[in-house]
């Protein structure tokens, strides 16, 4: 059975009567310890889908469509329509999240070892006294090979990979099912971010964790997760098995997407998409993608695309698909 | 390395560069230094781009820093078009600081977010004569970096990622630079947008017959851009040489253990390697 379900997830932010859609009709699902990676580029609505799913939405932002999830107790709960107690609840203990800037998301006048204890204190039913201990365990789990020094040590105190596992360790404190990683490892150098994609994968199969990785590294995606999807300007272009992903993409976006990170793979200059991301303030009419799609005929401006199952686990919204031959 | 690069004049010139910074004794810790970079020499030539590659905190950025006049070197010198820098008096270093210029690793904090495009550039012309001849760069600088003009009335916030890095690089060559200094230039750019940047520097590269100090950790980067690396560990060069024989054939464990983490096909399924 599905852990999560996303069903037409819209949203929409209304600033001064104004009306922008962020998000429009995602749909996807998440099985029970499977990873599932949100690629596009910056302002395609990757860290918004995760906000909406964990009900941490900015003030003046609205969602409409369902987020069904269903808890350790095996409770089928709305997302969307719970009460912010119950949400308050649910965060840490049922959904984690790390977020994108390790070091902001972390206080600075507080250490790190107490940092995880007040989490503890609130999320699990950890005695008082056994808090530090567990708190230097989770650090030791995170890969941080002095867990007693890291405890006493301020988030500046230490390094960028560092404070990107004690964000991991604080999030993985109230044990949750499903965990939310956007951009975990967007600023670490190659060998800090092997290790603790490393570290995810060891951890997602110890404690059996469901994951959402967000990331514009398609090679990240790629090589970690089960299911893809791929968001263009808050449209979901494409969602698929990876393996489907990578073998034959449909959609123009993803095709393009992938023959890049290939090209840089095999050391050459690859051709870059043309244009930029269409801004959500003023979206073209039509397929979001069509001023910078190749395929792009007169229907792509006028109408927007609705999706097409490929198979039972592949779709795409695209009136054009690539030829899957 | 192109055979014109190997004739062409040395532009800057590191010999044995060393920094140390001493950190003060606070309430909670004590004195304490830190030997940032350890001994450090190489040379670049006009038109030719070399890369330090390496991790976090191996003393990449504080030798740019050191290039660029901002931080002090403990020892060693420092000599661009056969001048050292730090021998300069204050009017010499005015005349020569034009001439190296950086592309900061955070392309949106890096520009002014009170100021349009327009005067952010215009900011980097202020040695020229007079006003209509910065609009007249201005227009022109955007062209170069291939943006159209009339993103010039833009603030930093209605700009893309690639965007805002693109004025960064437009303000950098508004001074006619020989050497640019480009720390991470790509890294947090997305895919695409980092492909159009890499082709806009080597374009550049080209016409202009610029030289590029680019500081990066990601190889596959690095390897699209420069005509020699050196990888960087704890302070000190383990290992450089011509861009695609150190790639292809690497001699010290450190630039295998960076060529390998670059390769995440092979991610470990059960632990920590």
């Amino acid at each position: 059975m599905s852990l999560l379900t996303v069903e037409n997830l819209s949203v929409v932010n209304s600033p001064s009567g104004r009306s922008i859609s962020i998000l429009r009709n995602i749909s996807f699902s998440l099985n029970s310890g499977e990873t599932l990676a949100v690629i596009g580029e910056t302002g395609s609505g990757k860290s918004m889908l995760c906000k909406s799913i964990i009900g941490l939405l900015p003030p003046g932002f609205s969602r409409s469509g369902n987020i069904w999830y269903i808890s350790s107790d095996n409770t089928k709960i709305s997302i969307i329509t719970a009460e912010e107690s119950d949400l308050l609840n649910m965060r840490g203990r049922e959904i984690g999240m790390v977020f994108q800037e390790a070091v902001a998301s972390l206080n600075p006048v507080v250490r790190c070892g107490n940092q995880i204890t007040d989490v503890l204190s609130v999320k699990s039913k950890i005695e008082k006294n056994k808090r530090k201990k567990h708190a230097l365990k989770l650090l030791e789990t995170v890969g941080l090979s002095e867990p007693e020094r890291i405890f006493h040590a301020y988030p500046h105190q230490l390094s960028g990979g560092m404070t990107q596992r004690v964000a991991l360790a604080l999030a993985l404190a109230g044990e949750p099912q499903l965990l939310i990683a956007d951009e975990p490892s967007s600023s670490l150098d190659s060998i800090s971010k092997k290790y603790y994609l490393n570290l995810l994968n060891r951890l997602k199969q110890e404690n059996n964790l469901t994951l959402i990785l967000v990331t514009h590294d398609v090679d990240e995606a790629l090589s970690f997760a089960d299911n893809i999807l791929v968001l263009y300007a808050g449209c979901m272009t494409e969602y698929g098995r990876t393996g489907d992903i990578q073998k034959s993409p449909a959609h123009p976006y993803t095709k393009a997407l992938l023959d890049i990170a290939r090209a840089l793979k095999e050391n050459n200059l690859p051709a870059a998409i043309p244009g930029e991301i269409s801004s959500l303030t003023n979206p073209p009419p039509g397929c979001r993608f069509h001023p910078r799609c190749p395929k792009a005929q007169d229907i792509c401006r006028v109408k927007e695309p609705s999706s097409i199952c490929i198979s039972n686990s592949h779709s795409v919204r695209c009136f054009f698909l690539v030829d899957l031959s | 390395m192109q055979a014109g690069i190997t004739a062409s004049k040395t532009l800057l010139q590191i010999q044995n560069l060393r920094i140390v910074y001493q950190q003060k004794s606070t309430f909670f810790t004590a004195d304490q230094t830190v030997h940032a970079v350890n001994g450090v020499s190489f040379s670049i030539r006009q038109g030719e781009s070399f890369a330090i590659v390496g991790r976090s905190g191996c003393g990449k950025t504080s030798i740019a820093m050191s290039a660029l006049g901002f931080v002090k070197p403990s020892a060693g010198a420092i000599s661009f078009m056969g001048k050292n820098i730090w021998q300069l008096n204050r009017k010499n270093i005015r005349r020569l600081r034009p001439l190296i210029q950086p592309v900061f690793q955070d392309y949106g904090n890096s520009l002014n977010p009170r100021m349009t495009v327009n005067k952010i550039i215009i900011e980097a012309l202020r040695a020229q004569p007079n006003d209509q001849t910065r609009t007249g760069n201005v227009k022109q600088l955007l062209d170069t970096v291939g943006l159209d003009s009339e993103i010039r009335w833009r603030y930093p916030h209605q700009l893309s990622g690639g965007q805002k890095q693109r004025i960064n690089i437009a303000r950098a060559l508004a001074l006619n630079p020989k050497l640019l200094i480009l720390d991470e230039p790509v890294s947090s750019q997305d895919l695409s947008a980092g492909v159009q940047l890499i082709e806009l520097l080597n374009r550049l590269k080209q016409t202009y017959q610029l030289s590029y100090l680019l500081i990066s950790h990601n190889l596959s980067i690095v390897r699209l851009l420069s005509d020699r690396i050196a990888i960087m560990k704890n302070g000190v060069f383990t290992e450089q040489g011509p861009a695609e024989t150190l790639l292809q054939h690497p001699s010290d464990n450190h630039t295998k253990e960076l060529i390998d983490a670059s390769n995440l096909t092979n991610l470990s399924k059960t632990g920590l390697v």
